[in-house]
């Protein structure tokens, strides 16, 4: 309308006019309703007439436009600032007033708009031609006394004159006045807009609304803010308006005004399309959400999270009235899958709508949610999380990486002095130094010398600094999902590391703000695993030992010998070792503990030193502690290792725990106590062996009577006798097992002086036996060894076990189950042991003569197998000796006829030509003739072959009774080739025997 | 790189060895406890050359160990940061590559191959296959193949000496032949 008329004068701007008026068409409405309810006042409008008459038709390229503009835009809405920033639109407004002012007769206006513009055009010309004649500061001394009251003299609005002082544009007592009025919750805007109708109706009217401006806070809530400068203009504003409680009218004192207007913009800073939030309660409070869109002022936030459906309990129809439990857990956060909610999902767009909820193509959740709902600040997205938002990984194009490098922001505790950092922000960006100290709020960084030796130390806020890693860095993780890895840093990309863990050596992920350098090697860090080094344990299809335990990685051996890395949740179960029980090369039981030499067959003169410490089958997993690799596991067939101590049967078993235990006795003392802790094993573990035999009562009221044992403990026998088939208990010594040698059932064992007992005790008189007695018997205390062993029961075990189908065909422990201490003890006659005589039968009555005798040179030859125990003391030492050393020669079952024999008192050479072995004695045919009958066989020593080509009879183990013939003898050991086979064996000096011929 | 150095080491020889070969027995000790074994600052070391001194033993009274302090000359590895190095390729997987620098192991990451390279899982042994533009001839790294690597960065604990390298370089990657 008025524009049009403008126009002709405006011929040079005729294009302009035109984008002017399609905009008048939109802008007029609104910006009449901005008008009407922020009320001018005719006062001002009067006094700034004149600078807008002026220049109103080429503001273009004028220099006083800006403050014109500003100048404008003040009395415009601050609630809509965008339209009222916009001067064509002023221009059209200030027109309209114009309007109302010379609404009186139309055919005047026309007269009256000419005249203005001829003046204004006149004014014009002459304002420019004083300015060419002015300089510069004369000009701004002119625009600042011009227009410089504008700015000082309203207080209201502070839109982009950020240069302003705030004190100077603080309200005072002379502006108007801000109410406060309550309203119903939730209506505020409906009020607000309801005001602002109101004020646009009777704009024109002579009843127009006094108020300047209608506002709420989203904060705030059931409030509205009315600004007006009586009280009675807030009244007639609102009278009449539903929702409102014009009783509870308020006036807001003028140093709150501020406040109340105040947007607090730091929160807001944060807020950023593509930024991270937390939602602070609900369903998804905790969770992580990206920022889509941020609507109402910022007040709305269009958030994409990771949804949490559970279409169970979603789809599960409550009966009426009942409420959902607060305490369900909440279901796992997951991609929607519009297939798990058939039926229920509807399409719009590009997005499924299930439950009132939308969801984008790729199944994220799209949900409003209030700023004040949200944590914006701080958030410290972990990787992992945001992965979850780029489909699982982390691209690397330009955007992500932005937005990550944007939301990990280095804080004053996680830099230490020394960490190396980047300089991202600020003039001085890019440039990277050292940390050299740590305030309160400001970090020294000295830029590095030699890249910038001019710079001098920096003082910057922790934000602005980035910590930097180069590749190649050791570092620790100390926050997140990899929390006390360290690792080799492979690339650096922006403010992601990917380094290589040391336990795992896969790499990994992680904000270079989580890394500190580090020396150290961490694996797991505090949080252990529930395997430990050492464990035996079960993968799906192997066995294995655990070689190293990480939080996160396993390492397991397995009993093919491989290296398997696993996860702890691929681990089955483990077991101990503690029962199990197989046999070594020469068939000795071995089981957990034992020391064996482990046997490499293609080299057979190596041998290594090793504790066993599981058995699987017949795997053997063995740990040697000279060898590093694997930290000392490594795992052979049973068949490969030899029990330390040669044919020393299950005392290899007991010898460490003994070892242990008792030092001091050295390596007789082991040996006893081996004995005694296996007796006492079988004596628990396995059945009496006296058991259910018939037997005769040697002594007491029932001599004589005949019964069946029915139980035995400790001393005590249960007897069922045959005649009255009554049940007494009967102590053991006085019990007899019909078939057997009499008097021999435990006699000496429970004899506690050992005088007047068997000959096969004290009088053989080997110093083995003699100094055997103190420990085997006399010593009361040795009893609770006996049996804190108990546990042990190897024999027990072996019972169960059948080592035979493992090991080879022997069966070493077998017998020893079967026998009981007293049994063992005394009660045994030659002939019964001879037949079922096992290796380790005789173990605990080794003497350690033979060893003392060894040559000097002895260890030396040893060296081999003993030289990697370096940490032995003394006593262990000996005691492995004497293990390693072979059976005394003054065993009991030796004796075999033909073989030549030396009594051992008289010194005098006989072969023996007949054995009986009930008495245990020999008939002896001297060499000079004489035939001595009934010689004990503890009175015999058999004579060793010396020389090559003697020949010589096997007294002892696999091969006894067979002959052959001595091909060489060093030491302790004969190499015997045997007669009627090629095979040449290696046998001990003691189990072999001269033997005579014909 | 390798160096020739002149170290110390102390054996502790148990009492079981105090005899005429007293001498055998510590050289043999100390051959088993240091060729192969990590020496913080020194590195890898590969062989003893020559036994300076074995000293005179002292008995320690509490387990009746005799200590040697022997001199010996021992060659010497040690690698340090941006070194090239030749290596042996062992294991090839989508991570990388782990190579064997004599003892030391290296691994080369994926992004620390330049990209004309290509992880073939499929090849046998598994492989990265230069797309030959940018050689001039198809390269493959593969198990068993010769590489030059620059090392990036190392860890050194009590067993090994662990490296991370590169062959994201000019001259580096495959060879030939070393």
């Amino acid at each position: 309308m008025s524009s049009d008329d403008e126009r002709p004068v405006l011929s040079d701007e005729e294009k302009e006019g035109d984008l002017d008026d399609e905009r008048d068409a939109e802008g007029e409405d609104e910006e009449q309703l901005e008008r009407d309810v922020f009320g001018e006042d005719d006062d001002e409008d009067e006094q700034r007439e004149p600078p807008e008459d002026e220049d109103e038709e080429d503001e273009e390229d004028e220099e006083d436009d800006l403050p014109r503009a500003k100048k404008r835009r003040r009395k415009a809405n601050p609630f809509i600032e965008e339209e009222a920033a916009v001067e064509e639109e002023d221009e059209e407004e200030e027109e309209e007033e114009e309007d109302g002012f010379v609404e009186a007769g139309e055919e005047d206006l026309d007269a009256i708009q000419k005249e203005m513009i001829d003046m204004r055009a006149h004014r014009e010309l002459d304002r420019r031609r004083e300015e060419e004649e002015m300089d510069a500061e004369e000009i701004a001394e002119r625009m600042k006394e011009r227009y410089g009251r504008s700015e000082l003299g309203r207080g209201s609005y502070r839109g982009d004159l950020e240069h302003i002082p705030q004190s100077m544009l603080m309200p005072s007592v002379e502006d108007p006045k801000l109410w406060l009025c309550q309203c119903r919750e939730g209506k505020e805007r409906d009020v607000v807009f309801t005001i602002m109708r109101r004020a646009v109706e009777r704009e024109m009217t002579g009843n127009a609304l006094q108020v300047l401006s209608v506002f709420c806070r989203d904060s705030l809530k059931g409030y509205i803010y009315l600004e007006a400068r009586q009280q009675a203009a807030v009244q007639q504003a609102l009278e009449g308006i539903n929702n409102i409680f014009i009783s509870k009218l308020r006036l807001v004192p003028v140093d709150e005004m501020v406040d109340c207007l105040t947007i607090k913009k730091s929160k807001e800073v944060e807020l950023r399309i593509g930024g991270w939030i937390r939602p602070k309660k609900g369903k998804y409070a905790g969770d992580l959400g990206q920022i889509l869109d941020i609507r109402d002022n910022g007040e709305m936030i269009i958030c994409k999270l990771v949804p949490r459906l559970d279409p169970v309990r979603d789809n599960a129809k409550l009966p009426f009235g009942q409420k959902r439990k607060k305490a369900e857990p909440r279901p796992p956060p997951k991609l929607f899958n519009p297939a798990d909610f058939k039926g229920e999902v509807r399409k719009e767009k590009n997005y499924f709508v299930y439950n009132n909820e939308w969801f984008d193509r790729s199944g994220y959740l799209e949900k409003n949610l209030k700023l004040s709902s949200l944590v914006v600040e701080n958030v410290q997205p972990k990787l992992e999380e945001i992965s979850q938002f780029s489909g699982g990984t982390i691209t690397e194009q330009p955007d992500d990486l932005e937005a990550l490098a944007a939301l990990n922001i280095s804080r004053k505790e996680d830099l230490q002095i020394g960490q190396s950092v980047e300089l991202k922000a600020g003039a001085m960006a890019g440039i990277w130094g050292t940390v050299v100290s740590i305030q309160k709020n400001n970090v020294g960084v000295q830029p590095d010398p030699k890249e910038f030796p001019t710079l001098p130390l920096i003082s910057v806020t922790a934000e602005e600094l980035r910590k930097r890693f180069a590749a190649g860095d050791h570092v620790k993780v100390m926050k997140g999902m990899h929390k006390d890895q360290t690792g080799l840093i492979i690339t650096v990309k922006g403010n992601i590391a990917t380094l290589l863990s040391d336990s795992t050596l896969k790499p990994i992920d992680v904000f270079t703000e989580d890394l500190r350098t580090a020396k150290d090697i961490a694996g797991g860090g505090a949080r252990t695993s529930p395997y430990d080094v050492g464990d035996l344990v079960f993968l799906s299809n192997d066995a294995g030992v655990v070689t190293k335990a990480e939080r996160d990685t396993i390492t397991v051996l397995t009993q093919f010998n491989q290296i398997v890395r696993v996860q702890p949740q691929q681990i089955r179960n483990k077991r101990d070792s503690n029962r199990a029980i197989t046999s070594d090369a020469n068939g000795q039981s071995i089981s957990a503990g034992s020391s064996v030499d482990i046997i490499d067959p293609d080299r057979p003169d190596i041998k290594k030193r090793a504790t066993v410490v599981h058995i699987y089958r017949s795997f053997v997993f063995v740990k040697a502690r000279e060898t590093v690799e694997n930290e000392g596991y490594m795992v052979v067939k049973s068949h490969n290792v030899a029990l330390v101590g040669g044919k020393q049967g299950p005392n290899g078993m007991y010898q460490s725990p003994y070892q242990n235990s008792f030092p001091n006795r050295g390596g007789f003392g082991g040996g006893f106590h081996g004995r005694g802790g296996g007796r006492g094993g079988r004596g628990r573990g396995g059945r009496d062996p006296l058991v259910s035999k018939t037997v005769t009562i040697s002594g007491g009221e029932y001599k004589g009577y005949l019964g069946i044992v029915k139980d035995v403990m400790d001393n005590m026998a249960r007897v069922e006798l045959h005649t009255s088939s009554r049940v007494i208990n009967v102590p053991r010594g006085q019990l007899l097992v019909q078939g057997e040698a009499a008097g021999r059932f435990g006699n000496d064992y429970n004899n506690n002086n050992f005088n007047g007992s068997y000959s096969r005790y004290d009088s053989i008189a080997t110093p083995m036996h003699g100094s055997k007695t103190p420990m085997y018997r006399g010593d009361g205390g040795y009893t609770p060894s006996r049996f804190q062993d108990g546990g042990r029961t190897p024999a027990w075990d072996a019972g169960s076990k059948t080592p035979a189908y493992e090991g080879g065909g022997r069966t070493p422990a077998w017998n020893a189950g079967s026998r009981t201490p007293a049994w063992d003890a005394g009660s045994k006659t030659p002939a019964y042991d001879a037949g079922s005589r096992t290796p380790a039968w005789d173990a605990g009555s080794r003497t350690p003569a033979p060893l003392r005798n060894s040559s000097p040179d002895y260890p030396t030859s040893r060296m081999s197998s003993n030289g990697q125990n370096g940490g032995w003391t003394p006593a262990g030492a000996s005691y492995n000796d004497r293990y390693d050393d072979h059976p005394a020669p003054a065993r009991v079952e030796w004796p075999i006829a033909k073989v030549e024999v030396k009594l051992k008192k008289g010194d005098k050479i006989g072969t023996i030509t007949a054995i009986q072995k009930a008495g245990r004695s020999a008939t002896i045919k001297l060499k000079g003739g004489d035939t001595l009958s009934n010689i004990s066989f503890d009175d015999i020593d058999p004579v060793r072959p010396r020389s090559k080509d003697d020949k010589v009879m096997v007294l002892d183990g696999e091969y006894k009774g067979r002959t052959g013939t001595l091909i060489s003898a060093e030491e302790a050991d004969a190499i015997v080739k045997l007669a009627g086979s090629q095979d040449i064996r290696i046998f001990n000096m003691d189990m072999i025997g001269k033997y005579v011929e014909g | 790189m390798f160096f020739l150095k002149t170290l110390h080491h102390t054996v502790r020889l148990p009492p079981q060895f105090f005899g005429p070969r007293l001498r055998e027995h510590v050289e043999r000790k100390l051959y088993d406890e240091v060729e192969g074994h990590i020496e913080g600052r020194y590195g890898h070391i590969i062989c003893v050359l020559d036994i300076l001194d074995v000293g005179r033993g002292v008995l320690q009274p509490m387990t009746g160990l005799a200590e040697f302090n022997v001199v010996y000359k021992a060659l010497v590895l040690k690698v340090f940061k941006n070194m090239v190095v030749d290596g042996v390729v062992t294991t090839v997987n989508q991570l990388g590559f782990w190579a064997e620098i004599g003892p030391l192991q290296m691994f080369v990451a994926a992004t620390l191959i330049p990209s004309y390279y290509r992880f073939d899982p499929s090849a046998n042994p598994p492989a990265y296959v230069s797309d030959g533009e940018e050689a001039d001839i198809s390269l493959r790294i593969e198990k068993g193949q010769a590489v030059r690597a620059r090392i990036i960065g190392m860890r050194t604990d009590a067993r090994e000496i662990f490296c991370v390298g590169t062959i994201k370089e000019d001259y580096l990657g495959p060879q030939e032949e070393l």
